[in-house]
């Protein structure tokens, strides 16, 4: 392992108001932290953010009054990588885990399991999600397939790193957010740059580099039995009928769903 | 004027609403003026009557006194007042008893089926009321647009469609014109044969189709009419003379055209009489000629001869006169000698050549004679066919028959008169063959290769014309004119004649008749297979040569030309073809013909006791390898590459795995205990375990005396592993363990598949294992050496010295936190010496002990000697009411002859051949059993309830039958079955003792003895059978037929399940009316956390869809799919690892497609 100490580590759960059946989320959320041990000690921020009025808001913030968790409010204008950014500012961890609203951990030692593959040499970023898909159809500039990202819903990184990052970004729409995750100057392209790796890690706790992705029985692979943490888009894919995940699958993974081996992506191995 | 009155009729009715589409008017008109203008009444029959109308429009319109029928399912219909004397029949059209009873006998004139549009109705109703048909009558489907439509079990070119079937009727009017080897089946093909003799046409309009029935049944095909005297273009008699007699029966000839005939067989059979002759006179000449020689020869030899005694003599006088030595004299006579032996030799050799040459000749040209002859007495025979075909006595045609019998008297004549009428004609070597030259058909063929040839010469043979050495010498001798033409081969493969040229009779018959020019180049299958090369007219070896192995096409089935040249980069470098490469190197230097064809492999298997290396093996393969089942290459062939796909990809990924080992959160410690077996094998179990990337493990001496430095080490991170000492676990096998234990923590018991290794580190006989199968488990202990076990729960057992299958029975007990890892990560060595009979009496007595542990009791037997798979069965303490529901149509079907009624026979089957006797009837009609059924059901005391509904659905049905059902277990079962063996509900009823089994099916076999059902899977979400068609005693694989396994479902044809469980989930889903509900419960008893288990000692036949005929509703489909989306895997079917096409259990890696 690369570290003698272990960093200072906070857990961000992003609370928006905004979203249909928020407060179902936030439950789910809630049962799921609760029900698996996370391994590893770490500060809890939530960020509130999206509410109509403080009656809704007073709503959602009593979801968490069983979590020994600090709150921190935004506003709803820079979509979640926004409100990100925002809370790294403020939190003096050395590392931070993000998850979105719809995040629902599945396994036990999950922030354990990603924070010890961040320790990992040459490794700068880890997520629960990747995927090869790209969204060059709405913008050219997104890199065509395979476009190597690990997405946002899930995501450890080390706090200073990632405010740099994204310190110069503009996050004014959708389309910025895309680009963010997954447009040429994304974050996972930022550490490739670096020369370092992204992992996706599993259930099983291993480390994945993009080369092993497409075999790591996560997004939108199989029955995603080694997701370590689920959310709406993992359900979804979940409750497709066969036909439609082997499409689906296919554009997110292509032919490497197969192969697993890539020699054709520049810049993905560390 | 039909449709102007129609029209008139139709708008200026005033009764009964109808309803048309404005085309049909105009089609009615026209299909009924014939029976207008005939004016006589008809009888019509309207399926569909609706509000009556239409009815009475045809009552106006058609001859007055005419009979109208309508016919209804819905009894509103007899409600309608009509205003005409209008006969309404209430009735399904398609219950033929009740429909003949009030229609009576009568045909009719006209039917119209304007009925529930629903295909499957309107297809039946065709068949069973065409013929109710009067001869000359039309039938009338109307609204044909909805056999399109999805909802009414139609669709665009959906097979069983309305549209489908009518299309298909145009099909009977051709049916005379099959080629004998037309591929329909039996059953079609006695439908176009009954529809052929009455259909007279089919006509389709828009949404309508019209079919006329004959007036009289065709019983003979039709005959074909021949007049005229000019064919400018194609000649008849040509066609006539060689067609073959059955063709040429029915055919009728004009007078002038029989004429024409009758002379063209003259000129053709003097024609080959002439040539006879001129052949005959050739060998006379070429004998002349030969004798001639053969004088010249002789006389040559004579002055050879005189000409050495001059020498003798001319020496004797020097030596004389010069006094030689007796040395010097020595020398000379000896060099004299020489010279003389010499040019004797020389002068008899080229004599001798000569000769044989000439002998070649006069033998190749006695050889066409013969061919001739043989050609002549088949025309003779041709005639004869001819002469006798019976249509040619059909009297206008009696001039014809005469003279061909005259033409007959006068060719017989004309034969003896050519016998003795030799003419000498001078010999050519055009006209030796006939009709070609040998020399110019070679040169042309592309077959020819000199260099070749002359290579099989000796070194310092000089030819000035190879082709004429092959023809004169060469094919005689065995030599072959091109690597890919054997000679050999060919003459003995074709029993040629001797003397006949092999290559020359390949390029004038063989390659039309299919011959092939070497073993290894199938010539028919080419052909078949390159319908272009066929079609283009193309020797198919001279195009295989020129473009086809260029173009990456194959000689025969197993020899891959592009696979080939991609395996042998030298070859394709050099361009070779590769099946000359393949014939004279690459068989002898063990290059594989294709991927499918070891050459390595299969002379080890099957040449070795014969000298191998002089065998082509795959010529051996396809002349007899093949017919006797051998296997072109090992069966273990795909495993093995799949192998080593794997270990690549492995060893590719050591440093992220060895990574993931130092981040582990959870570092579990494996405890092995390695027992019995000799120190040698015990030594490799350790050596397998030395080469672990997982370092965590200790090899423990005894159970309770671990190493100081591990006591420390948490009890919840041990793990235990029993290992039979040569056993081997594959190097990732410890860190695939630990890898599963970080996913889930909770894990108790961990298992992984296995394979067996032999002594030279070969791996077969993967076992690509079941996910957790605790009714498997009873039947074998599937998980084996390969279980993990936490160690706090292995522990307690352990101290009781419970071991092996005893110990994974109790442990299971233990815990139900069991999981499965889905890699072969254990080898064994012991497959052929594991069956002992003290491991039998080991694995009975854990069996025996699990059984009393759990309140059963019972017999323990193996399914064979000396085998580890077991047949558990249980004495049965409490008999419970069995409620046998059984959803009927109440049919009767023809099976091997024999007329069944299924019900009948399905109650009375299960009565006289079932031990079990705590049974309660349920039947679930339509209301429509027929008195003997019904007393049938009396006599077994019977429950009866009527389903009323008209759509189909058995889940209704079923559940219907469940609602009145008082047996605490319920046998869900199909009326097509009839039970096997004595105690078939025993042996299901037995399983329910076991508290977690939700569901058990049975075996069921087709009317052949082959299995119809042992168990069903899941690919790609779909059901599917295992293994079909194979014997009634298949072991399956890993005896998951021959022993009681859990699978994810079972067939609903003969289905056991609780009473209470089925009521809880709610019973079958009724929005699966057909397809795929018993999969569906089955999947709803699994969530529920119960078990569904396949019995193979029940045993049934079943007749399967004898009640209704299969079909998939697309629908419910789409519903099953969209219900179950969350099932990506058959958990109890391997798909990645087995083939999926259909499910056997073969070993099989197939592609990742999510």
């Amino acid at each position: 392992l690369a570290r003698a100490h272990t960093p200072t580590l906070a857990l961000v759960y992003l609370a928006r108001g905004a979203d249909e059946s928020y407060l179902e989320k936030f439950n789910s959320f809630v049962r799921s932290y609760k029900m698996f041990n996370p391994g590893i000690a770490h500060k809890g921020v939530i960020i509130f953010k999206g509410f109509r009025d403080a009656k809704q808001l007073s709503e959602g913030m009593d979801a968490f009054s069983s979590l020994d968790f600090a709150p921190l409010h935004t506003l709803d204008l820079t979509f979640d990588i926004g409100a990100y950014l925002d809370a790294a500012k403020e939190i003096e961890t050395e590392r931070i885990c993000f998850l979105n609203t719809n995040s629902e951990i599945a396994s036990d030692h999950w922030l354990a399991k990603l924070s010890r593959n961040l320790d990992l040499k040459n490794v700068g970023l880890v997520g629960a999600t990747g995927s090869f898909e790209s969204l060059s159809i709405l913008d050219q500039r997104i890199p065509r397939f395979p476009n190597v990202h690990l997405r946002s819903n899930a995501f450890m990184i080390e706090r200073r790193s990632f405010v740099e990052m994204l310190s110069s970004c503009q996050i004014g729409n959708k389309n910025d957010a895309f680009f963010v995750e997954s447009g040429p100057n994304s974050i996972t392209r930022c550490i490739f740059r670096a020369g370092q790796s992204a992992l996706i890690v599993g259930r099983d706790g291993r480390g994945y580099h993009p080369e092993n992705w497409p075999r790591s029985f996560t997004f939108r692979q199989g029955d995603q039995s080694n997701l370590l943490v689920k959310d709406n888009v993992t359900r979804t894919f979940e409750q497709m009928p066969w036909k439609e995940k082997e499409e689906i699958s296919a554009k997110t993974w292509g032919r490497y769903i197969n192969s697993g081996a890539l020699d054709l992506l520049p810049g993905a191995k560390a | 004027m039909s449709l102007e009155r129609l029209v008139t009729l139709f708008f200026a009715h005033d009764g009964n609403v109808v309803d048309k589409w404005e085309h049909y008017l105009s089609i009615y008109a026209s299909e009924f003026a014939r029976f207008l203008k005939e004016g006589k009444t008809v009888r019509m029959l309207e399926i569909g009557v609706q509000n009556g109308g239409s009815l009475e429009v045809w009552a106006k319109y058609l001859p007055a006194g005419s009979e109208i029928v309508g016919l209804d399912i819905d009894p509103a219909v007899e409600k309608i007042h009509f205003d005409r004397p209008i006969k309404v029949v209430v009735a399904d059209v398609n219950d033929i008893e009740r429909r003949e009873l009030l229609l009576g006998a009568e045909p009719f004139d006209i039917i119209i089926d304007d009925g529930s549009h629903r295909s499957g109705d309107i297809v039946q109703a065709f068949r069973s009321l065409f013929d109710k048909l009067q001869p000359g009558g039309v039938y009338i489907v109307e609204d044909l647009h909805a056999s399109y439509w999805d909802g009414l079990g139609g669709g665009f070119r959906r097979p069983g469609s309305a549209i489908e079937f009518f299309k298909d009727t145009v099909d009977s009017l051709a049916i005379d014109y099959f080629e004998t080897n037309a591929k329909v089946s039996a059953v079609e093909l006695e439908e176009l044969q009954r529809f052929g003799r009455w259909i007279d046409r089919v006509v389709f309009y828009d949404s309508v189709v019209v079919i006329q029935k004959r007036l009289f049944a065709k019983t003979t095909p039709y005959r074909r009419l021949l007049s005229g005297v000019t064919s400018a273009v194609t000649n008849p008699a040509a066609e006539l003379l060689t067609a073959p007699p059955a063709m040429v029966r029915e055919l009728r000839l004009g007078p002038a055209t029989s004429q024409v005939l009758h002379e063209e067989l003259l000129t053709r059979l003097i024609s080959e009489l002439k040539v006879q002759g001129d052949l005959k006179a050739s060998i006379e000449a070429l004998r002349v000629q030969l004798k001639a020689q053969t004088t010249e020869h002789a006389l040559n030899l004579e002055l050879v001869r005189t000409e050495t005694d001059d020498i003798r003599r001319e020496a004797a006088r020097i030596s004389d006169e010069l006094s030689m030595n007796a040395a010097e004299r020595k020398t000379l006579q000896a060099t004299i000698e020489q010279l003389s032996s010499t040019h004797q030799s020389i002068s008899l050799d080229m004599n001798a050549a000569e000769r044989k040459t000439l002998q070649a000749t006069i033998e190749q040209l006695s050889s066409a004679h013969q061919s001739i002859l043989l050609a002549l007495v088949h025309t003779n025979a041709e005639r004869d066919a001819l002469l006798q075909k019976v249509t040619w006595g059909f009297s206008p045609l009696s001039d014809g028959y005469r003279f061909m019998k005259g033409s007959e008297r006068f060719i017989r004549h004309r034969l003896r008169a050519s016998r003795p009428a030799p003419k000498v004609l001078e010999a050519t070597p055009a006209q030796s063959t006939g009709t070609v030259d040998p020399e110019q058909l070679i040169r042309r063929s592309d077959l020819f290769d000199s260099e070749w040839y002359l290579r099989q010469l000796p070194a310092a043979t000089t030819i000035a014309n190879a082709i004429r050495h092959y023809i004169a010498w060469g094919a005689a001798e065995g030599l072959d004119p091109h690597p890919l033409f054997d000679s050999s081969w060919y003459a003995e493969q074709y029993l040629l004649e001797p003397g006949t040229n092999p290559l020359v009779h390949y390029l004038v018959h063989g390659a039309a008749r299919g011959l092939d020019p070497n073993p290894l180049f199938d010539t028919s299958w080419y052909l078949e297979r390159y319908r272009d090369v066929r079609d283009s007219g193309a020797d198919p070896l001279v195009h295989y040569l020129k473009h086809g192995a260029a173009e990456g096409r194959d000689p025969n089935p197993f020899f891959s030309s592009r696979w080939y040249l991609e395996q042998n980069e030298d070859v394709e470098r050099a361009k070779i073809n590769p099946l000359r490469h393949y014939l004279h190197h690459g068989d002898a230097e063990g290059r594989d013909p294709s991927a499918g064809f070891s050459i390595r492999w299969y002379r080890e298997k099957y040449l070795k006791e014969e000298d191998g290396r002089d065998i082509n093996a795959l010529d051996h393969y396809i002349q007899f390898g093949k017919e006797a089942g051998y296997e072109p290459r090992s069966p273990n062939a795909d495993y093995l590459l799949e192998i080593l796909k794997q270990e690549q990809a492995f060893a590719a990924t050591l440093p992220e795995i060895e990574q993931h080992i130092s981040a582990m959160v959870i570092k579990p410690l494996f405890l092995i205990l390695i027992r019995d077996g000799s120190a040698n094998s015990r030594k490799e179990t350790e050596r397998s375990l030395q080469t672990q990337v997982y370092p965590a493990y200790l090899i423990v001496e005894s159970l309770f005396a671990f190493p100081e430095e591990e006591q420390e080490t948490e009890a919840s991170s041990r793990f235990f592993i029993e290992l039979s000492a040569g056993y081997l676990m594959h190097n990732s096998a410890l860190y695939s363990l630990a890898s599963a234990i970080n996913a889930d923590p909770m894990v108790d018991i961990i298992y992984a598949d296995h394979d067996s290794i032999d002594n030279r580190g070969i791996r077969s006989r993967p076992f690509f294992k079941p996910d957790w199968s605790p009714d498997y488990l009873e039947s074998m202990n599937y998980i084996g050496s390969s279980a993990c076990v936490r160690w706090n729960i292995a522990e307690p057992l352990l101290q009781q010295g419970s071991s092996g299958y005893d110990l994974i029975l109790r442990l299971t007990e233990l815990t139900k936190n069991i999981g499965h890892v889905r890699q072969i990560l254990f080898h064994r060595t012991d497959v052929e010496t594991s069956c002992s009979s003290e491991g039998v009496n080991h694995d009975v007595e854990a069996l025996e002990e699990r059984l009393r542990r759990t309140g059963r009791s019972g017999e323990v037997r193996p399914i064979l000697p000396d085998c580890r798979c077991y047949d558990v069965k249980i004495h049965l303490t409490v008999k419970p009411l069995v409620s046998v529901i059984i959803p009927t149509a109440g049919k009767n079907v023809d099976l091997d002859g024999r007329s069944i009624d299924l019900l009948v026979n399905c109650l009375d089957t299960i009565a006289s051949r079932s031990t079990y006797k705590h049974l309660e009837f349920i039947i679930v009609d339509n209301g429509d059993l027929n008195p003997t059924q019904r007393d049938h059901l009396r006599n077994y005391g019977a429950k009866s309830i009527t389903f009323r509904e008209p759509d189909f659905n058995v889940a209704k049905k079923l559940n219907l039958g469940a609602s009145i059902a008082t047996g605490e277990l319920l046998l869900l079962l199909n009326d097509d079955v009839e039970p096997l063996v004595p105690d078939w509900i025993e042996r299901l009823v037995e399983h329910f003792e076991k508290p977690h089994v939700g569901v058990v099916g049975a075996k069921l076999l087709y009317n052949d003895g082959t299995t119809q059902h042992v168990g069903v899977v899941l690919n790609s979400c779909n059901p599917d059978h295992v293994r079909r068609f194979k014997p009634r005693d298949d072991l399956g694989y890993y005896f998951s037929a021959a022993a009681a396994r859990n699978f994810i479902a079972v067939t609903g044809a003969c289905m056991m399940t609780r009473t209470s469980l089925f009521r809880t989930i709610g019973g079958y889903c009724e929005s699966l009316a057909i397809s795929y509900n018993d999969t569906d419960y089955c999947l709803r008893v699994i969530e529920s956390g119960h078990t569904i288990v396949y019995a193979p000692r029940s045993e049934l036949v079943h007749f399967e869809s004898q009640s209704r005929v299969a079909a998939l509703e697309m629908d419910e489909v789409k519903y099953f799919h969209k219900r179950w989306s969350r099932l990506v895997s058959d958990p109890f079917y391997n798909e990645l690892e087995l083939t999926v096409a259909s499910p056997t259990f073969e070993v099989k890696h197939n592609r990742r497609f999510i």
